[in-house]
């Protein structure tokens, strides 16, 4: 039960945290594209990290932070040593699980579209194009994409997706505020040292 | 250089936020009363505020006097009201559920003497004995500490009368809390719990959303003939209801009647039951029959029947044509939990409460997850090129520094506050943050001026050892001196050309060409 600001706040914290972790004030100058990758990645990581992997999406995101063999180091030096068991519930694959779970669903799928596209051809043959199905198609063409946008949602079902959409939102929202602001102090900043 | 291109940018980016602030909160105003039903469980860690009731009554009135003006009948509280909770479905399910699962809440009530929340709550709870299956999976998101995230977004979102409702429903939450199990174990017998409540005419109109909610979920199973050789196990409450209240709509109708008198005598007590709080309510069982058509019609294809003449009792469309077996009815309790979410994401997307239907709602989601994502990746990029310089030493010596300074740094802000509040006031949400970040604790009794720019200027510090900028530092006179000469030695160390400059005045701890500077 988060309030909003309080939400920033746990973000900004890790974030920071997160980014001094990383070595950011280390010697050797990074390049943009590394320094980029470097905030962008531990803000994800510290958003995640405040979910304490409650949401699928939370999980999503440092397994595959984890698994993304240039970033592994970075990630585990950005999460820290409190966050075994949370890179421990991220790991246990819930993809794995999820993936065996749709594998049955479309097996079931499948089996139960055949004998439907069978008696819905017998019975609706002239209308090819009902609107119905044109709807579903579209709304399955577009569920298809939010689960592309949304981190670990090919693993969910439509239910669970939407709400994870729901965090997820929230959890961006979070993070453009909280970047905006500190890119804003940097550009006052900026702007008084020139 | 590239700062400049990406100053401009900036700039582009900061009118949509502000202007989708106000755009969400008519959105968070309109959806108010969609809202308060998810909000329920998750309020009591908001305190309350005075002018919540009032945006309440007049997101209320304002949806309340549609509804009036479209029909000619009489026109009573409870009757719009009812209609309201139609058109507005099953978006409290959740919420009652969340309220019957999770603690009471906290917060004291409020005397906001609408019936809605009433209504909105009490009309879900029937849904609870419609199936055990959504019950666990309702019971499974409302503990989602996630979606208590969500509803905090949405109160932040604008809807500030989350507290008077939850006010309300902490008078409810007793009640709430006996419901479920009545309603699991049998749906008949909440009827006379129903009855129990204070105002007859508001029982009725509970009663009527009860009816409609109960029957609602069941209207795609009603052949007629098939009612009795229907599954009794499974939704046998729902069924009963179902049967009974056809039974009672179709005397006239002469293929129903077989089944209404045998389903009838089997349903002989609920009927009693229904009839007795009910008699009162002929008048409004008319229109919330319409209203219910009018409802289902939308979903239904096939509703036939014409509307009843008003009985001593809620009457529920039937629908007909569709299947009755669990399938069906599993696809529709998931197709309404679909909704429900959706009608949920609508208050968080902005923009997308004038789009009705899955698909276009989706687009407008996909739309802005897309959009904050490049967001924030544009944002790293900017912040990621701000950092054009590193110190090594910087870090850990500005931690330090951080948790010395904040000590210091109290009083010799309030110079500063007019001048830097206005330019620090877009961050009020970092501030106690930063502050009990940084100082572990060890928070000054500071206004929230000072705070303001005392944070804003810890912000600048700690950012001070991604980005290099020292100097920057150098302009704040309002550190300690100790303070102040080692981040100048700092700063010296790495850039010396551009810091000797300044130096003089920082040391000199001025607060006018600083202040100059910081009012540009």
């Amino acid at each position: 039960m988060r309030h909003p600001s309080s939400l920033k706040q746990e973000f900004l914290k890790k974030w920071i945290m997160g980014l001094q972790r990383c070595g950011f004030s280390s010697k050797k100058s990074m390049s943009v594209m590394e320094r980029k990758k470097a905030i962008k990645l531990s803000a994800d990581l510290a958003m995640a990290s405040t979910r304490n992997g409650t949401t699928c999406w939370s999980r999503a995101l440092i397994a595959n932070a984890s698994r993304n063999h240039e970033n592994k180091i970075l990630a585990e030096q950005i999460l820290g040593p409190e966050s075994q068991s949370l890179k421990k519930a991220s790991s246990t694959m819930p993809p794995v699980i999820c993936s065996r779970r749709i594998r049955s669903k479309k097996i079931l799928k499948r089996s139960c579209s055949s004998h439907v596209r069978r008696v819905r051809k017998f019975a609706l043959s002239q209308k090819v194009l009902s609107a119905n199905s044109v709807a579903k198609r579209l709304v399955r063409k577009r569920t298809n994409i939010l689960k592309s946008l949304v981190p670990g949602g090919e693993y969910m079902d439509d239910i669970s997706l939407i709400e994870e959409t729901l965090d997820y939102i929230a959890y961006l929202r979070a993070q453009v505020d909280v970047m905006r602001c500190v890119a804003s102090a940097t550009e006052v900043v900026d702007r008084n040292s020139d | 250089m590239e700062n400049d291109f990406f100053l401009n940018p900036a700039l582009h980016f900061e009118p949509p936020s502000a202007s989708i602030m106000p755009t969400w909160r008519s959105l968070s105003a309109a959806m108010e009363i969609q809202i308060q039903g998810t909000e329920q469980s998750q309020d009591c860690f908001f305190s309350p505020n005075t002018d919540q009731s009032v945006h309440f009554d007049s997101a209320l009135s304002s949806m309340v006097s549609s509804p009036a003006a479209s029909t000619n009948n009489v026109s009573n509280d409870s009757f719009v009201i009812r209609e309201l909770i139609g058109k507005l479905g099953n978006i409290g399910n959740n919420s009652a559920n969340n309220s019957c699962y999770s603690t009471p809440l906290n917060s004291p009530p409020k005397q906001l003497t609408l019936p809605m929340t009433d209504h909105l709550v009490k009309e879900n709870l029937p849904s609870l004995g419609k199936s055990m299956p959504l019950n666990s999976s309702v019971a499974e998101f409302s503990a989602d500490p996630g979606f208590a995230e969500r509803a905090a977004r949405f109160s932040r979102f604008g809807s500030r009368s989350f507290n008077g409702r939850t006010g309300q429903l902490g008078l409810n939450n007793a009640e709430f809390q006996k419901k479920p199990n009545i309603l699991m174990a049998n749906g008949n017998q909440n009827l006379p719990r129903v009855s129990s409540s204070p105002s007859l005419k508001a029982n009725g109109s509970q009663m009527g959303a009860q009816e409609n909610k109960n029957s609602s979920p069941l209207q795609d199973s009603q052949e007629e003939s098939t009612i009795s050789e229907q599954n009794p196990n499974g939704d046998s409450n729902s069924r009963k209801r179902k049967a009974a209240s056809r039974g009672k709509k179709e005397p006239p109708s002469s293929s129903p009647s077989a089944n209404a008198t045998k389903v009838g005598e089997a349903n002989d007590n609920s009927k009693a039951k229904r009839s007795k709080p009910n008699e009162d309510n002929g008048n409004e069982n008319g229109p919330v029959k319409a209203e219910d058509e009018t409802q289902k019609s939308s979903a239904d294809k096939t509703n036939a029947k014409p509307p009843e003449p008003p009985k001593d009792y809620i009457h529920v469309r039937a629908r007909r044509g569709q299947a009755t077996d669990s399938h069906s009815l599993a696809e529709r309790v998931r197709r309404e939990k679909i909704s429900e979410r959706m009608k949920l994401l609508q208050d968080l997307v902005p923009g997308c409460n004038k789009v009705t239907g899955k698909a276009l709602m989706l687009d407008e989601i996909i739309n802005y997850v897309q959009s904050l994502q490049r967001q924030v990746e544009f944002l790293s990029m900017k912040l990621a090129s701000v950092n054009t310089k590193m110190d090594a030493s910087m870090d850990s010596l500005f931690s330090k520094d951080i948790f010395q300074s904040n000590n210091n740094l109290p009083h010799p802000i309030f110079p500063l506050d007019s001048s830097a509040s206005a330019f620090y006031g877009q961050q009020p949400q970092q501030n106690p943050a930063l502050h009990s970040n940084i100082s572990n604790g060890t928070v000054t009794q500071c206004s929230v001026d000072p705070i303001d720019t005392l944070l804003c200027q810890s912000l600048s510090m700690q950012l001070l050892p991604l980005n290099g900028f020292s100097e920057s530092v150098a302009q704040f006179p309002n550190f300690g001196e100790d303070d102040l000469q080692t981040i100048v030695q700092m700063g010296l160390g790495p850039n010396p050309s551009r810091e000797t400059a300044l130096q003089p005045q920082s040391f000199h701890g001025s607060n006018q060409a600083p202040h100059m500077k910081v009012e540009q």
